[in-house]
Parts: structure tokens; C-alpha cells; sequence
């Protein structure tokens, strides 16, 4: 029989990168059953491997097509997200190198090729113009994280998180794929444009099935990116997964919750979504403020930094209140901007991070003294996450609420300026740590070239996009205007 | 482009002048630690100062407009100019900046000991973005700066001050932070009701409706006000003064008070000058009352630097009187009297940190007849408490004559208690002097007092001069500020025609009420 | 400059300069000087009239003779401190616009106090710390005073803007009144007057010297210059003379009793500037001359006995004559010149003050000013003398004072006669034309009557004067009843001055403001920052509340999704 009929070579060519990843994921594999290679050439791999698909993303990037019958939608939006993850899990693979073989767990085989596997479920994740393909995705990535987060298969802290990632990961997707069930019920299709098609005709079986639908929906992705109050999962979870796995969890699968979120809510009920404005501020709201108040006491640098991606996910949700263009690239420049500062702080976590010691702020004290380099870093990724000038952090901020505002939503903006306000005393807490405090005990950080460097340049990009955000923004708005 | 003068000189000096020191601090980062940081950070600040010395030369005292300007086109995605310029009222700010950089090195020469290096880092990135914050058009480049201020100055505090530094030191972050994010939100709001541009100049040419220039106004208030600070939420700074290490002081007092006055002149007065108008009374009380209250507070420090830091309160209360006061003289008097308060608060820090080098205390119980002991350094504490108290000659009393003098115009019992707050000034000032400097020798610090070296009566000499240089001839500062702060007052009393849109006549109404409170006055 | 010079030199220069000063004012033609251009005012250093003349002269005189007296003093800061406060005050005299003026006001202040504060006593630090603070509120007032009057009438040039009733009403009168209260708190009027017999008995032996000359009396210019004739000046004034010599009455210390004579002997020139008749303000400028020479002759006098004996209470003094004769001339010529006794140079002013009063016809001021000339001549013409001279002799180790003291009370006693006889020059300096003749019977024989009472009086109130009343009744029942009455009469007033005005400061102004300071700093500790800080303890409170949110169990966190869900879900239902 003849495949064509159910794709073509146009289709095939859209999905080289998965296909690439998937490659290289399997080949990681079977290199590791076959002992004969290093973990280093296994990194590098699986590196190589993930340097190639985002080649290829690049290069096919540009005028938006659908894919196998309306399953996938590539376009410039889509491209940003799969760069984001492919640079996010890149960075993942090189931090992580150091710091599993610190906690005696020498790098398998399987840890790269699961991280690649979480990045394939992400891309198709914000490449989905189907729910199904998005549930695909979304469960793509979730099984291969909840293995990352019980990675440490000796530290019972993992495997604690582990499981009940696990849990109320299955609980959330009961949640996404009754919603999915349900809005299939209530439009007869799963395919984002049938499902604008019929709203726009009004041939709905029955408005409270929709609702419930998005409803559900609405909390499966709400629990991914954790929002208030699904997001109690988050500081157990972070603070137990290994460190880089944390950073992984808390950039990539935040980008790609919110990224398919926008493209639910912008391309698919965007007729309904003024009725659903009041339930976004709300959760904007709370979940700003929740995250916040949360870290204020936290002890533990993890924990801080989980509350705060919480407090960060509710500024995000602002932007999908006014789901504007404006909006949407404000977003997109958030979230790169947001993932890069935590990928570096979380490195640097791992980095001073010891069996038992450096994950608490006061391990910090007197840091500046030794590593005054590896401080000034882990001080610029703190005012990009305050929203300090001239740091990115506050060119994103700024975008954000300027959007709010355009809108009208000024209330809402003094609300996420005052919550800015709280954050930055328990951001600045590290700082007081690092620089102020008399040192008790000396945190040796394991030193990786490669890491220190990296992070260096992030540090560096921060500041340099605080500067000259011009760039960013322009392919920021190009994206955002593909989808609007 | 005609209320503009783009810079004609052969090089953008203000630029030049602005991150000459960034430069400095940056080349700074990958030298070696040692002696030489120093001479380095002198230089780099000498520089600056030499710098921006032609600003003065070319400057032309005949127009209001902005002069030097320079703009370039920086994030076009928001239509954010970069765009500086100096007019009357900001070009005397850069002078004073750089002169008391200079002098914040030379202070912190024996006084900084551990982390040197970040130090003075520290302290030129905090140079670049205050003179920034005076030369920026442009509201996003100014809240730039304007936040670029924090973090140097947190670290000045927090890493090299006294036993409370870390309290201080965040409490100064986060009242500072509180003001400036509710500024953050007003700024936005400006950019859209001023036709989605931030350009200063452009925006002052707005007419706001009502409503929206009280909203505007107080949210910009609350920034300005804390920075000032204004009673009551002046606490940080008694905190902030008393921990910081001296040259930290000197820059708190020298500079960033004064940021939120020419907040006041730059933004409010320009731009919102019906809701100044509503808010005239109510600021003029809040003035007299920082004075009073400050004066009052002072009297019963102990601690030097505390006792300055609370002066400072009061004498800041005389610079909002004096703009407040809405007429030329008051204006003239304020902003003059925010370089005298800048000159002597921060001689007097300066002072105070020569003899806590020495002593390592600040308790004015443990001192008492220095004038026996060290003389020379007595000479210098003299003129300059002289001077605070605003003695005929010095140039305090230059200020706070045209201030109070502005203030008789404006309104009559609001002057008279200014009056009182004078009187205050001479007892906690004098009451000072005679403890520490008469009275009799106090064992307890007298072994360790040794007199002022060279480089120590170097760094007060220059202060001493413009003490009575502007005391005697203040028009050499006065004709800078002349024609600028004319067209202020014509931009204030430009007819506005105060459409009123929905939802903010309750606002309205509010104003009217506290217009109502403060009848008595 | 002077310390640039060592001895000799250094005493020629001083001399020089004073003399200099002298000249100058000499050759000095009227006229307007030294208009300088000031921020938007002019300032006008030299107004050049026949009254800022006059007073020119003696301001310099005085100079020339507080160097001579003080020449031998070690300490430059000292000389320093004099040369200042003259020149300050002839900075005012010449001041031609309030600016000016004030600016000379307070460096006389300011300078002066050092004059005080280098006698190094830790009283004379206190006194002089009070000293200072008076003048500054004064200063201050003034300073108010001025501002108003150029907010009022745009114009700050000194001008005669006298001050009428008690009571401001309208601005012009505002501003009137806080100068006039201004002025009078440095002429020592009381209530304002308690900083004068405070700081210059405690102020050094040369500085008393010059402090006596200058303050109130640049004080009396200013009075006459912008507020002749404000008739609160002359019930002022006439309660100033007797409470001065009721005071003086009271006192001990010697240069203490000369201070309240300054006071009473002011309260004539306030009395006469408030009357404002030209014959008044002759009498006035007179006196003050006459007032400045013979008063510091006086203060030379009973400063060198301190600065030979050490001592200056009267009742510890007596029977110097054996030591010192020569200062005691120069005492005695000064003690009855100030009594206003013929041929002496009080005599041709005050009586020319009190006929002033006499012609305006004010009785009861006239009268009243009489008796505290007779009052003076008890206590300063006699008291002084005799317990310091004559009186008990205490055997007390004395010889006469150095040189230069001695020629400077030369000098001043030569004045004092000099000026008694041949008063015409003087006159001819008045700023009023004088038709006013002091030597004829019905003066002569009116003070002389005065005079003489009083000195019978004295010697026959001696005992009672001083000690306790334990003399037998068969006396004369007049001066027992005298002393009665005389001691039930001041008594009280005694308690007043020492526990009140003397302290008034403390009372008035310290303790009040200390105590005010003390609740505001409570305030701004507890209150102001309290509430700021409380806002933060308060987030972090419900931080903590939020934490304890955080269990751990997976329940948990599924029951709060399970909440979210369906509070969800009713948002979602009430809303749509």
C-alpha cells in the first residue's frame, strides 16, 4: 500500500529535527549497552546530536506550514520554542556532566537520551495543532522527567520527589486528557481549526461540555507550569531532583506549558476567552502572590528558587489575560530570558553543591570571597529574576506589564510591581549571603571549565540583553506575529 | 527639534562625562588587587571631572533649552530614544557628583581595607549612574539609572558598613524599591497617555486630563518622596547614613537626596502641574513638618552620624519647602540649597568619618575638646557647622534666605514655622559643636585623636571654598538656573484646560477634599 | 593677620589698625560706599551719615582703647575675636540695606561669644553657650523680621519703619515688630535682657571690656535708625533703667553690678529712642558715647583689680586704696561720670535725655528715670568704690595693674572729664542741631540735689545695705525703715533674677525643646519606623502562615488541586 496517502516528503522534512533527536536518543542508547565509550563521548553524543536538530530548526524555520493533515503547525513561533528547548537541554547534557559523577552517579546512557526525549515531547508539544499530539507530547515529557527527577536512585530525597511527581503527574493528566475528552465531545474534533470552525458556526454540542473542557485543560497545563494552587508539587519536587534536573524542569517544561497554553487559548478559543479573563487574573494574581510569601522563609536555596519560578509562571499568566501580540512577544522574550537566568543559577547550585552541604542560603556566606567571579554571576542572575535594571529580567518585566497596562490592566501591573517588591528581598538574601555575611565554612565548588565559562556567558548575555534588547524583541514579535 | 540644542562640540561630552567612570570601573575589573586600585578609581574620577568641565564653559545661560544633546536610537521595538541633555536646572548636579566622587576616593583611601577592589568598582558605577540620572531625556534611560543607583549603593552599605549594615542596607533596597515600582507603573502609564513615548521634553507638552495627573503625580511621588525622603517615610535613611562607610554617607547625602528634588522639577512640575497645584498646601506642610520633626529628632542623637543624617531630614524638608513654594525664588533657593545641603552634609560625614577612622566611635559622649586636641581639624568642623547653621556669608544661609523668603510669598504661617525649624537647626547644631569640640577633653578618645594629614585637609579645602564661594557670590550658580527655572514656572502656570474624564472625578473630589483639610493654612 | 606678628610687632600692629580704623572714620566723608550688586539685591556696605558717624567715632575710639588695655593678652585668638566683633560692629553702623546688616549682626555674635568662651572656665563655656544662643534666636527673629519686610515691601535697604503700639496687625507692622524684638534682645531690654549680666562677668577681663562698649549699643543705632519713636521703646526702656539698678542693687560681684548698670544705662537710650524727639535722640547718641567710655572705664577699672587680686566680690574686697590709688582715681571718675555728676561726661548727656522727657512731658517716665540716677549713683559711685577701695581691709596682696591698662583707663578717664567740660564737640556730633545748654542752675542744682540725697543715704545705710539688720533700735528710724523697706523690696526680686531670669534660657527654651525632642524621637522610633517595619514583619508573618500550607503529603496537594479545580469551576460558573 501506498504510504503517501498519509504523508509526505514535506511532512517527513518538518519532523527531521524529532527525527534527529530520536536518532541520536536511541544511538545514546545503544552506545552505553555497548561498553566500550566514555560518559564523556556519550555527553558529546548526544550534544552533537542535539547541535544538528537545532541547525535544522533553524534552517527550516520561516513561512508557517501544516503538517501530516493538520497535526503539526510550523512557524516562527513554534521555531522559537523548539531553539529555547534545544538550548535549554544542551545546556542540561553540559551541567549535568560534572555534577552526576559529584553524586556518584556516573553519567548513563540513559540520562541524555531521556532529556532528549523530554525535548522531542516539547517540541510537539508547541508544534501541535492537534489536542492529541499536544497530550503526545505532554506525556512524552512527563514520563521521561519523572525518571530525571528519581534519577539519584541512592538519595531517597530523589526518589521521594520522584514518586510523587509521578502521583500528582498522573492525577494532572487525568485532568488534561478528560478536558481534551471532553471538548472532543463538545466540538466532535480534536484539530485546533476544526474546533475554531465550529465555535465560529456555533455547532457545539453542548457550552458547559466546553467549558469543562478548557476548564480541564486549563489545570492539566496549569499543574505543568505550576500556577496557584497546583503548584504544591513544585518545592518538593525541585528541591529533590537532582540539581540540573531542576534547572531542566523549572525552564523547559514551563516554556513549553505556556507556549502551547498561548496557542490553546490565541488560536483556538480565542472567541471565548474574554469569559475567561476574570479566572486568568485571578490565577495571575494568586499565583504571583502564593509564590512569593512562599519563598520569603524558605531556607533552602531549591526550594527559594521553585517558589520563585511559581511566582514567576503568575506574571506569565498576565500575559495570556491580555493575549495580544504585544503580549505574546512579551512573553516569549520572558521565558527565554527567564529560562537562561535559572539554567545559570541552578547550574551554579550545582556547581557549589556538596553531599550534604550548599543547597541552604547560609552555605553561601563569604562566597565572594573565594569565587568572586562564580558570585558576581550568581548576583547578575539574581536582579535579572528581581527585575532589576539593567539586567534582562527587568526588560522582560517591563514588557510584561507594559502589555498589562496598554490593556488597561492597571491595577493589575501596581499588584505585580508590589510582588516584584517582596521577591526582591529573598533574591537579594543570597546576595546579603554571598557578599556580606562573615564566611563559615568554605563551599568549594567543583570547578568545570566548560560550566564556569557557560555561565559566565550567560551572566554576560543578561546584561548585554538588559543593554540592547533590540534583537531579541524584533524575533520575539516576529514569532509572536506568526500566531496572531 | 527647536527646543533642543543638539551638542555642537567636536564629541559627546555628555556622554563622555556619563560613562567615563563605567569605562573605569569595567578596565578596573580585570586589574590586579593592590595599591594601585587606588590611584586608578582617583584617576578615573579626576577625569571625570576634568571631563566634564567644558560643560560649563560652553554652556549657554541665555535659553531654558536643553543643551548638548545627543540622541540615538536605542530599543526602536518601543520607540526608546537614547537621549541626554542638560539644561539649568541639571547641569550644576554633574559638577557636584563628580567633585564629591573625587572626594569619596580620596576619603576611603586608609578607611577601605578588605575587598578594595570591589569597592571602588562599586563606587564608580554608582558616579555613572548619578550623573546619568541628571543628564537622561528620556524617562526609560532615567529609570535605568535611577534603579542603577541601588545595587552599588546596597553593596557600599552592606559589604563596608557598620554593625547594622545588613539591616540598613535592605531596608534601604526595599524603601527604595517600593517608591521607584510604583513610579515603574506610572511611567508606563505616562508612555501610553503621552502618545507611547518616553522622550522628556515631548511629554512635558502634554496636557493630561485631571484625574490622570493626580494618579500620575502620586505615583512619581511616592518614588521622589522616599528618595528625599520626606516625613514620615524618612526612616531608612538615619539607618542607611549611620551604617553606610563614610564616602557612602557623603554620596547618600551629596547626591541621591537630591535625585528625588530634581525628580520633582524634572517630572511633577512639568508634566503634572494641576496636580501640583491640588497638592500645594498638603506638600507645603509635609515640608515644614519634615523640618520641624526632623530638627526635633535630631536634638536627641547620640550618634554623630545619626545626628547628621536627621539634620539632613530637616534641611531636605527646606529644599521641598523651597520647590514647593512655586515661585522663582523658592525654586531658585531649593535647588541651590540642594548643592549647599550637598556640600555640607557631606563635609560634615566627611568630618565625622576623618575622626571615626581614628576613635572607631561615633558616640558624641566619648569626645569632647578637640579644639584643644586637634586643632586643625576643629578649624574645618567650625566652618562647616557654621555653615549648616546658615551664618550670613556661608552659602547655606544664601539658600535658605531666597527659600524662606519664597515661602513668605507662598504662604505666611507655613513660613513662620519654617522659622522655628531654623531656630532648631542652631540648637542641635551648635549643641554639637559644643560637645564635641568645647566642653572639656575627653579621656576616653583623646590618646588615639592624631590631626588631619595633608590628604585629609586636601579633601576638605575644596569644599571649604565653595562654602563661602557660593555664600559670597552664589550668582555663579544662580545664573545657571535663572532662565530654566522661568520657563518651569511658565510650563507650571500654562492654562490647562482640565477635562475631566469618567471614573476619575472621585479623584477629583479627593483632591478637593484635602484641599478642604488643609484651609487653616 | 595677626598672628603673623610676635610681640612687640604684633602689639604695634593691633595698635596701628585700631588707630587706623580711628582715621579712617575720621576722613570718612557722608555719602554712599561699597554698592555691591547680590543675588537680585543691592548690598550697601558704607552709608556714611552724620548718625552711623558719631557712632563710627566712639566704636573706633573704644577700639583704639580696648587694644591699648588688652594689647598684652598671649592669646591671638582673643585679639582675633575683638577685632572681629568691632569691625562687626562697624559693619552695622555703616550697613545701608538689612542684608548687610544682618550679616554684621551675627559676626558680632559669633565672634564675641569667644570672647567668653576664652576665659576657659567651664562656666564661662556655659554662659557663653547661652550668650550665643540668645543672639542667634535674636539674629533669627531679626532675620525674620527682614524677610518679611522685603516680602512686604520689596525693598531690604535699612529704612525707618518704626513700630507703633504693642501688638502686630498688618504685615508692614509684622515685620516691624520681630525687627524691633530682634534689636532689643541685643540691647538687653528683659525680659530678653537676662544673657548680658550672665556672660560678661563671665567673660575675660579684656573681652568684658569690649563686649561692654559694643552690643547694646549697636543695638541703640539700629533702634534709632529703624524705629525711633515706637512708643513701646519707652516703657521698655524705663523698666529697664530701674531693673537694672534694682538688680545692681542686689549684686556683689562687681563687674556683675556693672553689667546691670549697662542694662539700666541702656534702658535710658531705649527709653529716649522710643520718645524720638530730636532733642531725645541727641540726648540718646550722646549718652551712648559718653555710656561707652566711662562704662568701660569702669570695666577696666574692676578688671584689673580682678586681674591683680583675682578676686571680684565686693564684700571679699577692701581698703585697696593702700595698693592701688591710682586705679581707684580712674574708678572713682568713672563711677561719677556715670551718676551724671557736673563736670563729668555723664552729666551732659543723660541730663540731657531726662530733659527730653521733662519738655516731652512724661512725668512719671522722667521721675522714674531720676530715681534710678540716683539709684547709679549709690551703687556704682559709691558702693563700688568704697568696698573695693575703702571698706574693710582685707589686706589683700595687690599692686597696680600693667601699663597699658593703665594708660587705656588714662584715656578713658580723660575722656570722661574732658568731655564733662568741654562738652561742645561733642554736641556739634549729634545728628540733631543741639539747643541744649547742661550747665545751667536748674540742672545743676536738680541732679546735685540727687546726688546728695542719695549719698547721704548711702553712708547712712551702709550697715543695713550689706549686712543683716542687727543694729539697735535707738537710731534714726529712716534708715532702719530704709533698709526695710529696701531689702523687703528686693528680696523677692532677688529670688526672681537668680532662680528665674538668669536661667531663663533653661526654663524658656531648653527644657522645652529638649522635652519635645525626647517625645519625637520616641515617636519616630516607635511610631513612624515601628509601622514601617511592621508592614514587613507582617508579610513575612503570613509567609510563614503560607509555608505551613507546604505539608508534604501528596493528599494534600492533590485535595488543594481537587479545591482549585472546583472553586474553578464555580468562578467559571458565576462569571459566564
Amino acid at each position: 500500500m501506498d504510504i503517501s496517502q498519509f504523508f509526505t516528503a514535506t511532512d517527513l522534512f518538518g519532523i527531521v529535527p524529532e527525527i534527529i533527536l530520536t536518532v541520536t536518543a536511541l544511538s545514546v542508547l545503544t552506545l552505553e549497552m555497548a561498553h566500550i565509550f566514555q560518559p564523556r563521548i556519550i555527553l558529546i553524543v548526544a550534544a552533537l546530536g542535539l547541535l544538528l536538530a537545532g541547525s535544522v530548526v533553524i534552517q527550516t524555520s520561516g513561512d508557517g506550514q501544516i503538517l501530516f493533515g493538520g497535526m503539526l503547525a510550523i512557524n516562527q513561533y513554534s521555531t522559537f520554542f523548539d531553539f529555547l528547548y534545544i538550548f535549554i537541554g544542551l545546556m542540561t547534557l553540559i551541567f549535568s556532566q560534572g555534577y552526576l559523577e559529584k553524586r556518584g552517579i556516573s553519567s548513563r546512557g540513559e540520562y541524555p537520551a531521556l532529556i532528549l526525549f523530554a525535548v522531542i515531547g516539547m517540541m510537539l508539544m508547541t508544534r501541535a495543532n492537534d489536542l492529541v499530539i499536544v497530550f503526545l507530547g505532554l506525556e512524552l515529557l512527563s514520563l521521561s522527567l519523572y525518571v530525571l527527577v528519581g534519577f539519584l536512585r541512592h538519595d531517597q530525597f530523589s526518589n521521594e520527589s520522584g514518586l510523587k511527581y509521578l502521583l500528582l503527574g498522573a492525577f494532572s493528566t487525568g485532568f488534561f486528557l478528560f478536558g481534551a475528552a471532553l471538548t472532543y465531545g463538545a466540538t466532535g474534533t480534536t484539530n485546533y481549526n476544526e474546533i475554531v470552525l465550529a465555535i465560529a458556526n456555533d455547532t457545539i454540542l453542548s457550552n458547559l461540555y466546553l467549558s469543562l473542557g478548557i476548564g480541564l485543560l486549563l489545570i492539566g497545563f496549569a499543574f505543568k507550569v505550576a500556577l496557584a494552587p497546583f503548584h504544591m508539587w513544585s518545592p518538593d519536587v525541585y528541591q529533590g531532583a537532582p540539581t540540573t534536573v531542576t534547572g531542566f524542569l523549572c525552564t523547559a517544561p514551563k516554556a513549553a506549558g505556556f507556549g502551547a497554553l498561548l496557542i490553546l487559548f490565541n488560536n483556538v478559543f480565542l472567541e471565548i476567552h474574554y469569559q475567561w479573563q476574570d479566572i486568568f487574573w485571578i490565577l495571575a494574581v494568586l499565583t504571583m502572590t502564593v509564590g512569593n510569601l512562599s519563598a520569603l522563609v524558605q531556607h533552602n536555596v531549591k526550594r527559594m528558587l521553585a517558589f520563585s519560578s511559581v511566582s514567576h509562571a503568575g506574571f506569565l499568566v498576565m500575559g495570556i489575560l491580555v493575549l495580544n501580540e504585544t503580549s505574546i512577544s512579551a512573553v516569549l522574550f520572558y521565558l527565554f530570558v527567564y529560562s537562561v537566568v535559572n539554567l545559570g543559577t541552578f547550574a551554579i547550585v550545582s556547581v557549589a553543591e556538596k553531599e550534604e552541604k550548599g543547597l541552604e542560603f547560609k552555605d553561601y556566606r563569604g562566597m565572594a570571597v573565594q569565587h568572586p567571579w562564580l558570585s558576581a554571576a550568581m548576583t547578575i542572575f539574581m536582579l535579572s529574576l528581581a527585575g532589576f535594571p539593567p539586567t534582562a529580567g527587568f526588560i522582560a518585566k517591563y514588557g510584561l506589564l507594559s502589555s498589562a497596562v496598554a490593556q488597561g490592566y492597571i491595577w493589575l501591573a501596581v499588584i505585580g510591581v508590589l510582588n516584584t517588591l517582596i521577591s526582591v528581598y529573598y533574591y537579594l538574601r543570597l546576595v546579603v549571603n554571598m557578599y556580606m555575611q562573615k564566611e563559615e565554612g568554605a563551599l568549594i565548588p567543583s570547578y568545570n571549565m566548560v560550566a564556569i565559562g557557560l555561565i559566565g556567558l550567560m551572566a554576560l548575555l543578561m546584561i548585554v540583553l538588559g543593554i540592547i534588547p533590540g534583537y531579541l524583541l524584533e524575533i520575539t514579535a516576529n514569532a509572536a506575529a506568526t500566531v496572531s | 527639534m527647536e527646543d533642543i540644542i543638539i551638542n555642537n562640540l567636536d564629541y559627546p561630552i555628555l556622554t563622555a562625562s556619563t560613562f567615563f567612570p563605567l569605562a573605569g570601573a569595567l578596565i578596573m575589573l580585570f586589574l590586579k588587587r593592590g595599591p594601585f586600585i587606588k590611584w586608578f578609581a582617583l584617576a578615573t574620577t579626576v577625569a571625570t571631572f576634568i571631563v566634564s568641565l567644558p560643560i560649563y564653559k560652553h554652556f549657554d545661560k541665555t535659553t531654558y533649552k536643553m543643551q548638548f544633546v545627543e540622541i540615538h536610537s536605542w530599543i526602536p521595538a518601543w520607540n526608546i530614544n537614547y537621549k541626554v541633555g542638560v539644561d539649568g536646572i541639571s547641569v550644576l548636579f554633574i559638577i557636584l557628583v563628580a567633585l564629591l566622587s573625587i572626594l569619596c576616593v580620596s576619603v576611603s583611601w586608609k578607611a577601605i581595607q578588605t575587598k578594595t577592589k570591589e569597592f571602588y568598582i562599586s563606587l564608580l558605577i554608582l558616579e555613572t549612574a548619578m550623573i546619568g540620572i541628571f543628564v537622561s531625556l528620556n524617562v526609560f534611560l532615567f529609570y535605568l539609572f535611577w534603579e542603577l543607583t541601588l545595587l552599588p549603593m546596597f553593596l557600599l552599605i552592606g559589604v563596608w558598613g557598620g554593625s547594622q549594615r545588613i539591616y540598613a542596607a535592605v531596608k534601604f533596597v526595599l524603601f527604595m524599591l517600593a517608591g521607584s515600582v510604583l513610579m515603574l507603573v506610572g511611567i508606563i502609564v505616562l508612555y501610553y497617555a503621552g502618545g507611547k513615548t518616553f522622550d522628556i521634553i515631548e511629554l512635558a507638552k502634554v496636557n493630561y486630563p485631571i484625574g490622570l495627573q493626580l494618579w500620575l503625580f502620586l505615583a512619581f511621588f511616592a518614588a521622589f518622596a522616599v528618595k528625599m525622603p520626606m516625613f514620615p517615610i524618612h526612616t531608612w535613611l538615619p539607618d542607611a547614613h549611620t551604617e553606610a562607610p563614610t564616602a557612602g554617607s557623603v554620596i547618600l547625602a551629596g547626591i541621591l537626596l537630591k535625585m528625588g528634588a530634581y525628580g520633582f522639577l524634572r517630572f511633577s512640575f512639568p508634566m503634572f502641574p494641576h496636580a501640583v497645584k491640588v497638592f500645594f498646601i498638603p506638600l507645603l506642610v509635609l515640608s515644614v513638618t519634615a523640618i520641624i520633626y526632623g530638627a526635633y529628632v535630631t536634638l536627641m542623637q547620640k550618634d554623630m552620624k545619626r545626628l547628621i543624617a536627621y539634620s539632613s531630614v530637616s534641611h531636605m524638608g527646606f529644599v521641598t519647602l523651597g520647590l514647593f513654594t512655586l515661585n522663582q525664588n523658592g525654586i531658585e533657593g531649593g535647588i541651590l540649597q540642594m548643592i549647599n545641603h550637598g556640600v555640607i552634609t557631606g563635609a560634615l560625614f566627611l568630618c565625622v568619618g576623618m575622626i571615626y577612622e581614628r576613635t572607631h566611635s561615633r558616640m558624641i559622649e566619648d569626645y569632647g575638646g578637640l579644639s584643644k586636641t586637634v586643632p586643625v581639624y576643629i578649624v574645618f568642623f567650625s566652618i562647616f557647622t557654621l555653615a549648616a547653621i546658615g551664618l550670613p556669608g556661608m552659602n547655606a544661609f544664601i539658600g535658605e534666605f531666597l527659600i524662606i523668603s519664597g515661602a513668605f510669598k507662598a504662604n505666611m504661617i507655613i513660613a513662620a514655622f519654617s522659622i522655628l525649624g531654623v531656630v532648631l537647626g542652631v540648637c542641635y547644631m551648635v549643641w554639637l559643636y559644643y560637645r564635641v569640640a568645647l566642653n572639656e577633653i575627653n579621656p576616653i578618645t583623646q590618646s588615639s585623636l592624631v590631626d588631619l594629614d595633608s590628604r585629609e585637609i586636601a579633601t576638605l579645602a575644596p569644599l571649604v571654598v565653595l562654602v563661602l564661594l557660593i555664600g559670597l557670590q552664589p550668582n555663579i550658580l544662580l545664573s545657571y538656573m535663572h532662565v530654566s527655572v522661568e520657563h518651569l514656572l511658565e510650563q507650571l502656570n500654562k492654562s490647562t484646560q482640565l477635562e475631566s474624564i469618567n471614573g476619575y472625578n472621585t479623584v477629583n473630589s479627593i483632591a478637593e477634599y484635602i484641599k478642604g483639610l488643609f484651609k487653616w493654612v | 593677620m595677626i598672628p603673623l606678628f610676635k610681640g612687640k610687632v604684633k602689639q604695634g600692629y593691633m595698635l596701628a589698625v585700631a588707630l587706623l580704623a580711628f582715621f579712617a572714620v575720621v576722613v570718612m566723608p557722608y555719602g554712599t560706599y561699597g554698592v555691591y550688586e547680590f543675588l537680585n539685591w543691592k548690598l550697601t556696605f558704607g552709608e556714611v551719615d552724620k548718625l552711623s558717624k558719631v557712632f563710627a567715632y566712639i566704636f573706633t575710639i573704644m577700639g583704639v582703647i580696648g587694644v591699648i588695655y588688652s594689647i598684652h593678652v598671649k592669646n591671638d585668638g582673643e585679639h582675633f575675636a575683638a577685632f572681629y566683633y568691632v569691625g562687626g560692629s562697624l559693619g552695622v553702623t555703616f550697613a545701608g540695606d538689612f542684608l548687610t546688616l544682618f550679616l554684621f549682626w551675627e559676626m558680632m555674635a559669633f565672634s564675641s561669644v569667644f570672647l567668653v568662651w576664652f576665659r576657659k572656665s567651664p562656666a564661662s563655656i556655659n554662659s557663653g553657650f547661652r550668650y550665643l544662643l540668645w543672639h542667634v534666636a535674636g539674629g533669627l527673629i531679626l532675620l525674620a523680621g527682614i524677610i518679611i519686610q522685603y516680602s512686604a515691601s520689596g525693598d531690604l535697604s535699612v529704612q525707618y519703619v518704626p513700630f507703633h503700639g504693642w501688638w502686630p496687625t498688618d504685615l508692614q507692622s509684622l515685620a516691624s515688630f520681630l525687627i524691633v524684638i530682634g534689636f532689643i534682645v541685643n540691647a538687653a531690654v528683659p525680659p530678653f535682657g537676662a544673657w548680658l549680666p550672665d556672660a560678661y562677668p563671665a567673660a575675660t577681663v579684656t573681652g568684658a571690656v569690649f563686649m561692654s562698649a559694643f552690643t547694646t549699643k549697636t543695638a541703640v543705632y539700629a533702634l534709632i535708625r529703624v524705629c525711633a519713636g515706637s512708643e513701646m521703646l519707652i516703657v521698655l526702656g524705663v523698666v529697664m533703667a530701674i531693673y537694672g539698678v534694682v538688680y545692681a542693687v542686689l549684686e556683689n560681684d562687681a563687674r556683675r553690678l556693672l553689667a546691670y548698670h549697662i542694662i539700666s544705662q541702656v534702658g535710658y537710650m531705649v527709653a529716649g529712642v522710643g520718645l524720638g524727639t530730636p532733642l531725645a535722640i541727641n540726648g540718646v547718641v550722646a549718652h551712648a558715647f559718653c555710656h561707652i567710655l566711662y562704662k568701660s572705664l569702669l570695666f577696666m577699672g574692676t578688671g584689673s583689680v580682678l586681674h591683680v587680686t583675682g578676686i571680684s566680690k565686693l564684700t571679699e574686697l577692701g581698703g585697696l586704696y593702700k595698693t592701688m590709688p591710682r586705679t581707684m582715681i580712674y574708678t572713682v571718675i568713672g563711677g561719677l561720670s556715670i551718676s551724671a555728676f557736673p563736670l563729668f561726661s555723664g552729666f551732659v548727656s543723660k541730663s540731657m535725655t531726662v530733659t527730653a522727657f521733662g519738655e516731652a512731658h512724661l512725668t512719671w517716665a522722667f521721675m522714674a528715670l531720676m530715681l534710678a540716677s540716683a539709684g547709679t549713683f549709690l551703687h556704682t559711685g559709691l558702693k563700688v568704690p568704697y568696698f573695693i577701695w575703702f571698706g574693710k581691709d582685707r589686706g589683700i596682696k595687690a599692686q597696680e595693674p600693667p601699663f597699658n591698662m593703665e594708660l587705656a583707663m588714662i584715656i578713658g578717664s580723660l575722656f570722661c572729664v574732658g568731655l564733662g567740660i568741654f562738652y561742645k564737640p561733642l554736641y556739634a556730633l549729634l545728628p540733631h542741631t543741639v539747643h541744649f545748654e547742661p550747665y545751667t542752675a536748674y540742672h545743676i542744682w536738680e541732679s546735685l540735689q540727687v546726688l546728695l540725697f542719695t549719698q547721704l543715704g548711702f553712708f547712712l545705710l551702709l550697715k543695713k545695705l550689706w549686712c543683716e539688720d542687727t543694729i539697735s533700735l535707738d537710731t534714726d528710724w529712716f534708715p532702719r525703715k530704709g533698709a526695710k523697706v529696701l531689702m523687703w523690696l528686693t528680696k523677692p526680686l532677688a529670688r526672681i533674677e537668680y532662680n528665674f531670669i538668669g536661667e531663663i534660657y533653661e526654663f524658656i527654651i531648653q527644657k522645652p525643646i529638649m522635652g519635645a525632642a525626647k517625645i519625637f524621637k520616641v515617636i519616630d522610633t516607635v511610631v513612624v519606623d515601628g509601622s514601617l517595619n511592621g508592614l514587613g514583619k507582617l508579610t513575612l508573618f503570613m509567609s510563614r502562615k503560607m509555608k505551613n500550607a507546604q505539608s508534604g503529603q501528596i493528599q494534600h496537594y492533590a485535595m488543594y488541586m481537587v479545591a482549585g479545580f472546583i472553586s474553578l469551576i464555580i468562578i467559571g460558573m458565576v462569571l459566564s
